[in-house]
């Protein structure tokens, strides 16, 4: 991969990666901090990396850098005491999508990861498979139980309501 | 067994357990109204056990979350993975029509389907990563190669302009060649010139560096000799100084007064004391013929003096 199609890659997916961190870790400056060591580690091993295949790889280091964090962390503080959501995004939501916001916050980590990738990215099983280091048919299961636990979550909402 | 303060957690357990007698048991009450303190340790054991009985178990779900189900039976267990699988697109056509079939039955399950199609998590593009041009790299602009060439030419030529022009700083001294130069020469001391030309023949001949090393240890040698010669001479003859000597010129040599009186004495040890006496007293006659003002001989020369002093006595007497 020549410098060239690195930029390429940093304008294209910097962004998404940026997005799928943060949805997971709930905290800007730890997002930002995955990022920044995402792409040198990439950089690092750009000469060895394919163009074709750089969004998966990015995904990848992206994610198992997040684990890296989120295991630091454990030392410090449970993962519950960083998730206050610090958007201003945040207070846009209404209806359907705040319940879903509420609802992801009580998903498995690992729940959560594969749920991202697959609506924000649109990634396959296998894909997924790939970057979370999971055999496809667990990617499968876990997505699965993700939805129902939303969907049930919801109808539980809305029979309160 | 008898219960007592050691006794007593042993019956605990099998009071628990449900293994005393009545017998046992009555004993038992009785022992804890007397020991009040471990009346309230019984039942917090109790308490604990009975916890732990409470705890359910999620059987049907650990289970039911194992079991492969399939998802053309035409009932509505399987609705939930038929939906989600619909929205993943992971039904094949067929399954489809088994899941359209059961939503226009039920409109319950019609909108359960719908909450399903809600699922999906959609990306906030108004969330961009601030820092991505800290993550750009910038590229290197390579040079043509005749640019390395060029910048190596003006190298090599400051390299030599800066050493040429140091050179010409640089103050030529004088070089002390003592190796080169004559041993002879640098004592002042007159010598044939015949001596002086070998001595430069062995000079000029480049030799290797062994043969100059032996060349500087002879110089060294003859150095010394002719210091030593020189400060025996100085002793016997503090008059006569090695300045004075003429070197080269022959004429001026023989003019110099010291020169004449080594001369004389040369002369004098060579053809007897006599003999020089009488041809120096007829140089003086043939002086004093010349020039008769002058009628005194030099008074370093004793002997000649005697014999000029006897001469004139002799014809005074004869006049």
């Amino acid at each position: 991969m020549t410098i060239q199609e690195y930029n390429q890659s940093v304008e294209k997916y910097a962004d998404a990666v940026y997005r799928f961190v943060l949805k997971n870790i709930k905290n800007e400056e730890k997002a930002k901090d995955i990022i920044q060591d995402t792409f040198e580690k990439v950089w690092i091993k750009a000469s060895t990396i394919q163009f074709e295949k750089i969004k998966s790889y990015i995904f990848t280091t992206a994610y198992h850098t997040m684990i890296d964090y989120i295991r630091k962390d454990k030392h410090t503080q449970s993962m519950e005491d960083n998730m206050e959501w610090q958007h201003s995004h945040n207070e846009h939501y209404t209806g359907l999508n705040e319940v879903l916001e509420q609802a992801f916050e009580y998903l498995p980590k690992i729940q959560k990861t594969v749920l991202v990738l697959r609506d924000y990215e649109g990634y396959s099983y296998k894909e997924i498979a790939v970057i979370a280091d999971l055999t496809e048919a667990q990617v499968k299961v876990y997505i699965f139980r993700a939805r129902r636990f939303l969907k049930n979550y919801i109808g539980h909402i809305e029979t309160i309501i | 067994m008898k219960i007592n303060r050691e006794t007593y957690e042993q019956v605990f357990i099998d009071y628990l357990e449900g293994n005393l007698t009545d017998v046992q048991l009555k004993e038992l009450i009785v022992f804890l109204d007397n020991n009040p303190d471990l009346q309230q340790e019984l039942k917090e054991i109790t308490s604990y056990a009975k916890k732990d009985e409470e705890i359910e178990t999620p059987k049907s779900f650990v289970k039911d979350s194992l079991k492969k189900t399939n998802l053309l039976q035409d009932d509505k267990s399987n609705f939930d993975e038929l939906c989600i699988a619909f929205h993943e697109n992971q039904l094949s056509e067929k399954q489809e029509n088994i899941l359209l079939e059961m939503i226009e039955k039920s409109p319950k399950l019609n909108k359960e389907f719908h909450l399903y199609a809600n699922l999906k998590y959609k990306p906030d593009f108004s969330i961009i990563y601030p820092n991505k041009q800290q993550l750009l790299k910038k590229q290197r602009k390579i040079l043509p190669a005749y640019f390395s060439y060029a910048a190596s030419i003006i190298l090599i030529v400051s390299f030599v302009f800066y050493w040429s022009s140091q050179d010409s700083k640089t103050i030529i001294e004088p070089k002390t060649e003592i190796a080169e130069s004559s041993p002879y020469e640098q004592l002042n001391i007159g010598f044939s010139k015949k001596t002086e030309k070998k001595y430069q023949a062995i000079v000029s001949t480049k030799k290797p560096e062994s043969f100059d090393k032996k060349k500087t240890i002879k110089q060294q040698i003859i150095t010394k000799t002719i210091l030593q010669a020189k400060q025996q001479e100085a002793i016997l003859n503090p008059t006569s100084t090695t300045k004075e000597l003429p070197i080269k010129n022959i004429k001026t040599r023989s003019e110099n007064p010291t020169f004449k009186s080594y001369i004389a004495e040369f002369f004098q040890n060579i053809v007897g004391e006599d003999v020089y006496q009488q041809k120096k007293i007829k140089e003086q006659q043939q002086n004093n013929s010349l020039n008769p003002k002058i009628q005194q001989v030099p008074l370093s020369d004793n002997t000649a003096q005697f014999h000029y002093k006897k001469m004139i006595l002799g014809s005074e007497s004869e006049n």
